[in-house]
């Protein structure tokens, strides 16, 4: 009886090679082996069974009746599903088991909603992916995880959820596995640890001291300001001194008279400047502002109040607000960012990436802010504003949702509404439910003017959200 | 042939086409073995189409699938070579039986016809033992074949205990007749198609309202692997047995999932896309009955349940 394995070898290799062998007594063997093999595949376990999950011996109920629902938001409109899992945990349940792993890889771990919502099964399953080990285990599950996990670049994708959830164990992991990082991985890995806002640094501060990237020298600048070394926020402050000078009444300049020192910004993790070439005295200037606690910005230029008339008059100005934001965002004095936010929906000055300074207000005062921007939504750049600031604010109350409902019709009788892709299609999970039949009925009427995608799907959110809501509540 | 396999009793008209069948198979035994004579570890796609093409010719339509396999295999990634050679043997397995026609008993002629090609109209099926029940759809997977949507469904008698498996088409945007829901359960009158195997079946009556659906009873690894045996043993090739078997719980090797228990068998689990993690986000990693189809190597699940509770996959 000829072996499979000899069979094997004279049918993979020629069987003209194996002088033993003829092609009719390898092809009888191959077919006597495929039927025998078919009819016998069980095999006995050599792996171990997966720890199952915690029994909590709950029944999924309701959550279970909106599975098709969320699946459909999750695949086709995942603007949709923040809402969906705020509804949720609302209602005390979680999502489905069904979805968990889509939820986990198309929405990330973290999503503050999906966290919420994750339940107990969510979060065995997060801790049974590798990609979000980090954010679901105990910390020395977690460090492991970390170890254990294969890829870098996968355990990089879940550094800002892990920088986010725990910074402890982010820095830890961030110091070990510094030198495998590129130049670019390592700034941004280390301003999502400054973003995250605590005061964890230090296992990384020494690497990044003497890194030789410029972004990650800037971090290590304005830690050194944040954390009140006095020879950092000394040359800051003279930095900015020199290169701007307050002329009253809410005005200032930069101070052209000054020279730049080129050392002096190298120091500051800024690139020497080229010989013949001369310093954007506007930008060093507003760079060192951004260093500096804005108490010190205040008492340089005057109280951020009386800058606000005067923000139109020059871009340099405009853009000390952004330094500003930045200072007060990194010295946690949340009470400036909310004097410059206050007018922002309002001017016409642009800010720079604001959607994480919108915590200072609460939603009620988000939602009066959004209704006073949607009033005055003439210029597009304040509509834009409105879409920026509409993000933000979960649920909206229904006067605004009522305001929304005007602007839209406003829109749509311009002709303009389908282009206003983010403003249509960002906000379904935000109107008041009692203006959703309104809502639907304009849907209808762009429909049939228009019948593009865009207005196409916006229907379908606006109808994906109605039939989850009922099916919700029965 | 017996009266009782009327629907494919040979007139002439089959007996010409089974001799053309018969040719092409031996064309397709001489092929096998100048590709064994040759080496098959670098697949040819060329040449496995201009095979295919010449059986389609001899109106060998189910050979000339079979043939095509060879080129999914070779594409299927690593372990391909022992599915290939399998493969090639279970087609020279078909050669010979072509061979020994004559020689072999009326229900695996029957059977062996049908999976050539040869095809009986549902009217012709036969009245005797035919089945009433509410049939529970508790599998069910669908594809595309030359641009014909199939979905198979595999049902299970709340009375009879029987499990049997319907092929429906689809052209376009047209239903499938007869569609069955997936988690649905219905009334019906059934006709096997006869053969050696007893498993597809054909829906004579049907009440179109869905009846209370409930999942079917598991079996265990090796009881659901005996019957395949014993299906293999009527005819070797057969494509898969459907129903439920009992999982204690889930085992992992890196992307692979195996269903398993504490201290018996496992079976590996063709699971793609994220249906692994599906599988384990359900059934918390704990015990669950999984529907589908055990093909001898891997069981394709299409739906599970954990506690009686439902879910399609």
């Amino acid at each position: 009886m000829i072996r499979w394995s000899d069979a094997a070898q004279a049918a993979l290799l020629g069987a003209n090679r194996s002088p033993d062998l003829s092609a009719e007594e390898v092809a009888k063997a191959l077919a006597a082996a495929a039927v025998a093999k078919k009819a016998s595949d069980v095999r006995a376990a050599k792996l171990a069974l997966v720890e199952p999950a915690p029994d909590v011996g709950s029944s999924q109920g309701r959550a279970r009746a909106v599975t098709p629902f969320l699946m459909v938001a999750m695949i086709r409109h995942p603007s949709l599903v923040p809402y969906m899992l705020d509804e949720l945990v609302a209602q005390d349940l979680s999502i489905p088991n069904r979805l968990l792993p889509l939820a986990l890889r198309h929405t990330g771990a973290a999503s503050s909603s999906i966290r919420l919502a994750l339940g107990v099964r969510g979060v065995w399953l997060a801790s049974q992916m590798t990609s979000f080990a980090g954010v679901s285990q105990g910390k020395s599950e977690r460090a492991r995880a970390s170890a254990d996990a294969p890829k870098l670049k996968e355990q990089l994708q879940a550094f800002p959820a892990l920088a986010a959830a725990e910074p402890d164990v982010a820095a830890e992991w961030l110091a070990q596995h510094w030198k495998e990082l590129s130049s670019a991985q390592r700034a941004v890995a280390a301003s999502r640890l400054w973003e995250s806002g605590s005061d964890v640094f230090e296992p990384v501060f020494e690497l990044a001291r003497q890194d030789s990237g410029r972004e990650v020298r800037m971090i290590v600048l304005r830690l050194l300001v944040r954390m009140g070394d006095p020879d950092a926020l000394a040359k800051a402050e003279d930095a900015a001194r020199r290169a701007l000078v307050a002329e009253g009444g809410g005005l200032f300049q930069p101070n052209r008279s000054q020279p730049c020192d080129p050392g002096e910004w190298e120091l500051h993790g800024m690139k020497r400047l080229r010989p013949g070439k001369s310093a954007d005295l506007a930008t060093l200037s507003l760079w060192n502002l951004s260093l500096l606690p804005p108490s010190h910005t205040e008492a340089l230029l005057g109280p951020v109040e009386t800058w606000a008339p005067y923000i139109r008059q020059a871009s340099n100005q405009a853009q000390a607000y952004d330094a500003l934001q930045t200072a007060a965002r990194f010295h946690r004095e949340p009470a400036v960012t909310r004097k410059i936010l206050s007018g922002w929906v309002r001017q016409g000055w642009n800010l720079g990436d604001v959607e994480k300074d919108w915590s200072v207000f609460t939603p009620t005062e988000r939602d009066e802010l959004l209704r006073d921007g949607l009033r005055r939504t003439e210029h597009r750049h304040l509509l834009e504003r409105c879409v920026e600031l509409g993000d933000q604010t979960p649920k909206w109350s229904k006067e605004t949702s009522l305001i929304y409902v005007d602007r839209l019709r406003h829109l749509v009788h311009l002709g303009t509404a389908k282009e206003d892709v983010r403003l249509m299609h960002g906000f379904v999970g935000r109107f008041h439910p009692d203006v959703l039949p309104e809502i639907a009925r304009i849907a209808d009427d762009l429909c049939t003017r228009y019948s593009n995608s865009v207005v196409n799907a916006f229907r379908e959110m606006l109808q994906l959200r109605i039939s989850f809501d009922a099916k919700l509540r029965t | 042939m017996s009266n009782s396999l009327f629907p494919l009793e040979l007139s002439s008209s089959r007996a010409k086409r089974l001799e053309r069948v018969r040719r092409g198979a031996e064309s397709l035994r001489l092929w096998l073995l100048d590709r064994i004579e040759a080496g098959v570890a670098t697949p040819d796609r060329e040449a496995v189409n201009a095979m295919a093409a010449r059986l389609v010719d001899a109106q060998a339509s189910g050979l000339a699938r079979e043939v095509r396999r060879l080129n999914e295999i070779a594409a299927s990634g690593a372990g391909w070579e022992e599915k290939a050679l399998d493969q090639l043997g279970m087609l020279f397995l078909a050669c010979e039986a072509l061979e020994r026609f004559e020689d072999q008993p009326p229900a695996f002629q029957v059977e062996f016809l049908q999976w050539l090609g040869f095809t009986i109209q549902k009217k012709d099926l036969p009245e005797e033992g035919r089945l009433v029940d509410v049939w529970h759809v508790a599998a069910q997977r669908m594809w595309i074949e030359d641009k014909v949507t199939v979905q198979k469904s595999w049902l299970y008698g709340a009375s009879s205990e029987l499990w049997w498996v319907n092929y429906s088409y689809r052209v376009n945007d047209m239903p499938f007749d007869p569609n069955f829901a997936l988690g649905s359960a219905y009334w019906a009158e059934v006709a096997l198609y006869p053969g050696a195997l007893q498993l597809r079946g054909a829906v004579v009556v049907m009440d179109p309202e869905p009846r209370f659906f409930a999942p079917p009873p598991g079996k265990s690894m090796v009881a659901l692997q005996l019957d395949f045996a014993a299906l293999v043993a009527k005819f070797p090739w057969v494509e898969a047995v459907g129903g439920g078997v009992v999982v204690q719980g889930l085992m992992r090797d890196g992307d692979t999932w195996h269903a398993g228990s504490l201290d018996g068998p496992k079976m590996r689990l063709k699971t793609p896309e994220d249906r692994g993690w599906v599988v384990a986000s359900v059934s918390g990693g704990g015990p669950c009955v999984l529907y589908g189809e055990w093909d001898g190597r891997e069981f394709l699940p299409t739906s599970m349940a954990v506690r009686e509770e439902f879910t399609i996959l």
